[in-house]
């Protein structure tokens, strides 16, 4: 079922199997759309190309018709490099200050690109360190700091009912007042890991289809990536207004609970979770202001993920009259 | 002026005329774009296509894209103008002469290569007796030593022409404070008090330089003192400001006069004859007959012009061996102009083993 997009009003995305999406990869790259970002994609080492295929193959993809927003290349940067100890080097074309990483963690090296192609090019949209998930007409951000389970729990409940936007980059459309999905590979860390596959488990025994290999030994622990849910990538264009604001806390001994917080306190954390607040300037204060304004906002604090996921569906069926979106 | 070729360049062409953008396809967008953002002139397309009200004609994803860049460079143009106020704040109480230069320059006089441009930093010169006065204000006021390490500090202020880069911690734009235009050990000495004194006062207080100064400080950074690899975007401040200043007659008839009494003519030279070939300036047919006796000997010429159009942009010319030669044939060019031979070997050799030492990754 492809996904029409709203960039490429005309043109169809391809049906590529394995095989040739491979050999794409492999050679002049292949656009995959995610979200409203389109990046054309190379990779110069099996492993990594295998392991993008898992994960990214249900996504848009394009032959050279489309304008992207940018480009990736993954390569050893010379022959030593290449085949004898090989060493993923990402290209962007822009600065080039990435550390690279040994080649069977190129994927580790591609998702932080992606990454970085983000945070440091896209200022059309206003951007939230946050978890952004959406359900009948409800938009929900959770804005927090790394290590707070926001990924965690924004992919919790993208495998129960919701649709995931982004487990860390939320996109706000000034001109829309809208949140813009960017549904890219959940990035799970240490003990987060376990908890997403039993969770996943749960609704589909061919779990291990939605994983990456574990990668041990980055900078932040043992990370491995999660394929978001089908339901995410096939509306990956469908936006929302963002009217619900929560704080999650993690604490593995606190009793669970929803915190009152006040509209300035909520504003404050969205904008201290705003990576291009400076760089969009007025505009961004604008909109945060109206986010906040037209959402109903709390903290939550708790134990485990399934608390958290009754905590948020509980804020949100006492607080929101659902399906607001749908008239 | 000897011949010499530009291959059909996408970029060039968009920014010669706008137009161009509305008959682009996708792969001859892919390839603008990534040769715009490499060389620093994407939020520059963005400013054009809205000039030319073409911008609902484009693509979608161009569109998306230039809302993009028009932030970006919206965004840097108000973070210098803040700088400026600080900068102002901290040198208050001196009727001595400020001057701002380059992009903080073409901001306040509103020219049109201000137009969709980022600057990272903030470039000021005071006179040479000011300098150590004008540093220990910015300390106070709470600037930091970006450049700590010995070697580094000490070459800035013995033979360079600026005080090691300041940086507020507040604020990440690093402040370049100049005394002259190039480094003191430069082969050519514009006199700066010249300079100084035809300097002209803004409503903002700062003093800019003369719009014929303004130009030849562009024309020396590119052809003297700066790399050449990768910056059409100075090339292209030249053009519009040939373009600009160049309606009134009066900076034709004064442009060769004034880089003969500073000692630029070579320069200038250069930069007349690609911002000419590159873009198509328009330049008076007397100006380029009077710049032609500045020219460098014919094969420095030709090597130059293979050397500059193979790198001013990356898919300009020159390709592989050719290209490597270019690129360090210009680096090795700049530092000729840029100091003594035996100094110069002596920075060279400093450099080279600290490449190997630990100091850097």
């Amino acid at each position: 079922m492809p996904v029409t997009s709203p960039y490429y009003n005309n043109k169809t995305n391809q049906s590529y199997n394995d095989i040739e999406l491979n050999n794409r990869l492999s050679s002049d790259g292949v656009a995959i759309e995610i979200g409203p970002f389109c990046v054309n994609v190379s990779i110069k080492f099996q492993n990594v190309r295998d392991e993008f295929i898992k994960i990214y193959r249900d996504f848009p993809f394009y032959a050279d018709n489309v304008v992207w927003d940018n480009y990736l290349k993954l390569y050893g940067q010379n022959f030593y490099r290449q085949y004898i100890k090989p060493q993923a080097f990402v290209e962007l074309g822009m600065s080039n200050e990435f550390i690279p990483l040994p080649a069977s963690m190129g994927m580790v090296s591609l998702e932080m690109g992606l990454n970085w192609h983000v945070a440091y090019t896209c200022r059309q949209y206003v951007m939230f360190h946050a978890g952004v998930v959406a359900k009948d007409g409800v938009g929900l951000v959770m804005p927090a700091m790394s290590g707070s389970g926001k990924s965690t729990l924004a992919a919790g409940l993208s495998y129960r009912g919701w649709q995931l936007h982004s487990d860390e980059f939320g996109l706000f459309d000034v001109g829309t007042g809208e949140l813009v999905p960017y549904p890219r590979a959940v990035s799970l860390k240490n003990q987060s890991i376990p908890v997403m596959k039993k969770w996943v488990r749960e609704v589909d025994d061919n779990y291990m289809d939605y994983f990456s290999d574990e990668y041990q030994g980055t900078p932040k622990g043992t990370i491995c990536y999660m394929r978001p849910s089908a339901d995410s990538i096939k509306d990956m264009h469908k936006r929302t207004k963002p009217n619900v604001v929560i704080l999650p806390v993690y604490d593995a001994n606190a009793e669970p609970a929803i915190k009152p917080i006040s509209k300035t306190m909520a504003f404050f954390r969205l904008v201290m979770s705003s990576a291009n607040y400076g760089d969009v300037g007025k505009d961004a204060f604008l909109s945060l202001s109206k986010i906040i304004d037209d959402a109903h906002v709390c903290e939550i604090i708790y134990p485990t993920l399934e608390d958290a996921v009754d905590l948020v569906e509980k804020f949100v069926a006492d607080n929101v009259n659902q399906n607001v979106g749908d008239e | 002026m000897n011949k010499m070729t530009v291959r059909n360049n996408i970029l060039v062409n968009v920014i010669k005329n706008p137009e161009v953008m509305k008959g682009l396809s996708a792969q001859d967008w892919n390839r603008c774009l990534i040769e715009a953002k490499l060389t620093g002139v994407s939020g520059r397309l963005a400013s054009d296509a809205e000039n030319m009200g073409i911008t609902a004609d484009l693509p979608l994803k161009v569109q998306n894209l230039f809302k993009s860049f028009s932030y970006i460079s919206a965004t840097s143009t108000r973070k210098i103008k803040w700088e400026m106020n600080r900068v102002k704040r901290s040198l208050h109480g001196s009727n001595e002469k400020t001057i701002i230069l380059k992009g903080a320059a073409y901001i306040t006089k509103g020219l049109r290569c201000a137009e969709g441009r980022t600057s990272v930093d903030l470039d000021i010169l005071v006179a040479k007796n000011r300098i150590d006065w004008a540093e220990e204000k910015f300390l106070a006021a709470g600037w930091k030593h970006q450049v700590v390490n010995d070697y580094d500090q000490k070459f800035y202020r013995e033979y360079s022409h600026e005080l090691p880069p300041l940086v507020h911690p507040d604020r990440h734009i690093s402040i370049d404070v100049h005394h002259t235009i190039l480094p003191v050990t430069s082969r050519v000495k514009p006199d700066i008090k010249k300079m100084l004194e035809s300097a002209v006062q803004l409503d903002g207080g700062f003093y800019v330089f003369s719009d014929i100064d303004i130009i030849l400080h562009s024309v020396v950074h590119l052809f003297h003192d700066g790399e050449i690899r990768g910056s059409i975007r100075n090339l292209l401040e030249q053009h519009d400001m040939y373009g600009e200043f160049g309606e009134n007659q009066q900076f034709w008839d004064d442009l060769i006069p004034r880089a003969k009494e500073l000692g630029l003519t070579r320069a200038l030279y250069y930069s007349l004859k690609f911002s000419k070939a590159i873009f198509d300036t328009n330049i008076p047919e007397q100006v380029l007959i009077d710049i032609e006796p500045y020219a460098p000997n014919i094969i420095i010429d030709n090597i130059m012009n293979y050397m500059v159009t193979g790198v001013i942009s990356p898919s300009f010319g020159a390709k592989g061996l050719g290209r490597w030669f270019a690129q360090n044939g210009l680096y090795v060019r700049s530092h000729w102009l840029r100091m003594p031979t035996l100094l110069l070997a002596k920075h060279l050799t400093i450099k080279f083993i600290r490449r190997f030492s630990d100091e850097q990754h």
